[in-house]
């Protein structure tokens, strides 16, 4: 078993420019490919459009119907998943390699070849379904959360702003051109890991992917600046009332280093430290077991392209909400203003390498993570140098990061009932 | 520590080396399977949850779970999770039905030493733990809005309760189970008890409930990873402290279920949609191929992207009336239970029901599993157990859940045969044998206005 510390990774372009990365995993019985397409919410027009454009693609092709693609998926047992972050859009399948063949033809299939026939119901499935997602309290405060700290701007493309905007996005032609647009085969990067000869990978690819599609239109790229120029001026506060809610779903956060930061590696260790660890980490013990406020509490840190956000979710009994937002900031401030110990410091970072262990045993969880990495701007020597750049980060660089970005105006989110809003 | 033992060579689907089972004179049973890697898991499956409670401890198996984590004579509370944290372990536990386990899964680190201390700590945790009055907390009436004592694990899990409750899932799960299990049943009651139970139960009720379950009999610790056995074996017995307390029995019946009484029901919150929940009573987990058949016909009915309810409710329709739908089986000692599910946006539940009956009623009738739909299912089913197979949890779950809820390992090893057994005759006449809509049980949760 080739572990990915060893990580052999064969770059191949296929004639069409796009980068084949492959990840040789001895013994894996299940070949794992991720394609990945950059931009992702960043290049929607109107948003949304990119989440619609993800829903469309398997829903019928020149030569295939919604429900024979459906057929055909399940009879080759292909998992396939398509999703749209902020950065990048993307397609994920595991297979069998005796499969690879006719799984790679009926891929190819919806990625050049998706009609959008199903373009007015797919509309009312969504709305239904974002509906349906939005009835989850907690859902409902991540939602108003994300949407009020990149409000203004394409990262801030949740649920119910998709929502909002499902009636803008009424032109077939429009979610065509989108999809022509975004999905060139010459941007993919490819990633695939499994037991299987890296020739025929290449070969496969080049033979189903290789060919690009003439007619896309150039793409018009993100507005990064407004993206990196984006802050939150002030505090804000955002309420949704539900008063048969059990719990208050508290979201608070800050804008935070994105990917290509230097302060990116710092804020990681920081939000392991502080509620992304796990049991151990200081909001755990702090508000979960030393003052039994809540059963759910932690902190998470998503990078992106062009921004970044930390922030710390916590469901607690209604009563408990100002309890539980002076605790945040209590913790913020001691990370702040009192030095990590040399023992913290050590365990947060063994902590963050371990994990990346645990969580690349597989071959589907090392190729979404390599293409992951490249699609954001890394590369190999980035994904390799990454425990040394753990390992490099001091207690300095801790309390530098948390007075940088924790003393910023601050979103508050809080879904509950209404007499403590 | 040398006793009795017997040994039995096991093959494990999917993997190069044969794993060992060791069923030790104490009723302990070690389940060791090498798995090459850079990964292992260790878990301890113990026989009981929420199938061992009545009205007056309900949620005592969970609220153990949590106290279990509170450190024993050698380890304070909170570094066994500092400690295993601190090496990139993911540690955590569970309380169903039939079962409570605990589990890591960690990297083998610099020469596999960190297996050692995980070992020793997971084994104390199991055998030693001291569920410290202070970290329980003071017992206090969780409704009382003028408490203003301390909180601790007690609040923990009342929180949890909150948080339950308000997932929609839930309360459509929690009103089924009302529903389909007599009183008495312990399968009526939600696993995580109530906030008046876990606000004033003692310690020593949560101390003898330990004492009673936690036994070697009850015990099934499952070793998954790179390591040499016979060392293994050594180490294992060394960790595990069995103080020789004489165990409970796990029920292995429950009372009857007998049919009748009501079978819809409606309850009303504060959504912008509908969510149902269908239950049938199924087979026994013991009847393989009755369990493995209402695999076949979920996947068929519910669970593939060409799955019958999932084309013809949400993709086919010119204006879907359902959002989402899938259907599944929950093995449970007691009896499974097949269950479909969904969410709708119709302001007539009854109405949206007919039409989830009406495609069961086909499949029973007019239009039973044909022969690729067949074919396509026992495919997917082969390569889902594969994926098991792809992880060192994933082996330890399904083991783990095999000896533990259906108190047979050959569920697990024996599973790709059955499947590979079975045709479509065979799981048409188990599909009409447990999926009769006159024995459904349907919760509807719809929107108050």
């Amino acid at each position: 078993m080739i572990t990915l510390k060893d990580i052999q990774l064969d770059k191949t372009r296929l004639s069409n420019g796009s980068l084949l990365l492959f990840n040789r995993i001895e013994g894996a019985p299940r070949l794992a490919i991720y394609i990945f397409l950059p931009g992702g919410n960043t290049l929607d027009q109107t948003l949304g459009m990119s989440d619609l454009v993800d829903r469309l693609l398997m829903k019928g092709t020149k030569k295939r119907s919604q429900e024979q693609l459906s057929i055909e998926l399940d009879g080759l047992t292909l998992d396939v998943d398509v999703d749209t972050k902020r950065d990048f859009s993307m397609i994920g399948a595991t297979l069998l390699e005796e499969d690879l063949d006719a799984s790679l033809e009926i891929i190819s299939d919806f990625f050049y070849e998706a009609t959008f026939v199903e373009f007015e119901r797919e509309k009312q499935k969504i709305a239904g379904e974002l509906a349906m997602e939005l009835d989850s309290p907690r859902a409902r405060s991540s939602d108003l959360f994300i949407r009020t700290v990149f409000s203004g701007t394409n990262y801030g493309t949740t649920s119910s702003v998709f929502l909002e905007h499902l009636n803008n996005l009424n032109s077939v032609d429009d979610a065509l051109a989108h999809y022509r647009r975004v999905y060139q085969p010459s941007r993919m990067i490819i990633s695939v890991s499994g037991d299987i000869d890296p020739k025929r990978v290449a070969d496969r690819f080049e033979h189903y992917f290789g060919r690009t599609t003439g007619e896309a239109a150039p793409l018009d790229p993100p507005d990064a600046a407004l993206l990196r120029q984006h802050v939150i001026s002030k505090d804000q506060y955002a309420t949704f009332a539900r008063d048969d809610s059990n719990q208050a779903h508290i979201y608070k956060g800050w804008l935070a280093p994105k990917v290509e930061d230097e302060d990116f590696y710092p804020m990681a260790v920081l939000n392991t430290l502080l509620g992304g660890g796990g049991l151990s980490s200081r909001l755990f013990i702090e508000l979960r077991d030393k003052q039994g406020l809540a059963y759910h509490v932690r902190s998470s840190f998503d990078a992106y392209k062009h921004n970044g956000l930390f922030y710390i979710y916590i469901g607690t009994e209604p009563k408990n909400k100002e309890k539980c937002l002076k605790g945040f900031i209590h913790e913020c401030q001691k990370v702040m203003n009192i030095p990590v110990s040399e023992k913290e410091l050590a365990e947060t970072k063994q902590n963050i390498l371990g994990r990346r262990t645990v969580f690349l045993e597989t071959a589907s969880q090392q190729a979404s993570y390599i293409g992951s990495n490249f699609v954001m701007g890394r590369d190999l020597q980035d994904i390799l140098e990454m425990p040394a750049r753990i390992n490099a980060v001091t207690s300095a660089d801790l309390q530098r990061v948390a007075q940088k970005y924790l003393s910023q105006p601050a979103v508050i989110s809080v879904v509950g009932p209404s007499a403590i809003l | 520590m040398t006793m009795k033992r017997e040994c039995e060579s096991i093959k494990i689907p999917y993997l190069r080396e044969s794993g060992e089972r060791i069923t030790y004179e104490n009723g302990f049973t070690l389940i060791f399977v090498p798995k090459q890697g850079d990964v292992f898991n260790i878990s301890t499956w113990v026989k009981t949850g929420s199938i061992h409670e009545d009205d007056q401890i309900n949620g005592i198996s969970h609220f153990l779970e949590h106290l279990m984590f509170k450190g024993t004579e050698r380890f304070k509370p909170g570094e066994f999770d500092r400690l295993m944290e601190s090496m990139g372990a993911v540690i955590n536990a569970a309380t169903w039905k039939d079962f409570t386990f605990y589990y890591v899964t960690g990297p083998q680190g610099q020469n596999g030493k960190n297996f050692d201390t995980v070992l020793d700590m997971h084994a104390d945790m199991m055998t030693c733990s001291i569920l410290p009055d202070e970290e329980i907390g003071p017992q206090y009436d969780p409704d009382d809005p003028g408490y203003t004592g301390e909180k601790r694990e007690r609040s923990v899990v009342i929180e949890e309760i909150g948080m339950r409750e308000d997932q929609p899932w839930t309360k459509v799960y929690n009103s089924l189970n009302r529903m389909m299990y007599p009183e008495g049943h312990p399968y009526r009651r939600d696993v995580i008890g109530t906030r008046q139970i876990i606000g004033h139960i003692p310690r020593e009720t949560i101390l003898d409930y330990y004492r009673k379950w936690y036994s070697p009999q009850n015990f099934t610790t499952v070793v998954v990873g790179d390591f040499k056995r016979e060392e293994l074996e050594t180490k294992v017995l060394e960790a595990f402290k069995f103080n020789g307390a004489q165990p409970a029995q796990p029920l292995t019946e429950g009372p009857t279920i007998t049919s009748g009484g009501k079978r819809y029901e409606e309850i009303k919150g504060q959504y912008q949609t509908s969510f149902f929940i269908t239950g049938f009573h199924g087979p026994s987990p013991r009847y393989f191929r009755e369990t493995i058949a209402l695999d076949i016909i979920s996947y068929i009915l519910g669970e593939g992207r060409s799955s019958r309810l999932v084309q013809e409710l949400t993709e086919k329709p010119a204006v879907p009336v359902f959002n989402f739908v899938g259907t599944g089986q929950s093995s449970f000692k007691l009896g499974n239970v097949f269950f479909i599910q969904g969410n709708f946006s119709l302001d007539d539940p009854k109405a949206a029901m007919k039409q989830v009956e009406a495609e069961v009623e086909k499949l029973l009738t007019t239009q039973p599993i044909t022969e690729d739909e067949f074919r396509r299912a026992v495919k997917k089913l082969k390569v889902a157990f594969a994926e098991t197979s792809e992880t060192a949890s994933g082996i330890a779950d399904a083991i783990g859940e095999s000896l533990t809820v259906i108190d047979d390992l050959n569920y697990y090893l024996k599973y790709l045969d059955v499947l590979a057994a079975l045709d479509v005759e065979t799981v048409n006449a188990v599909a009409r044998k447990y999926l009769s809509l006159d024995q459904a049980y349907t919760t509807v949760l719809v929107p108050e206005s």
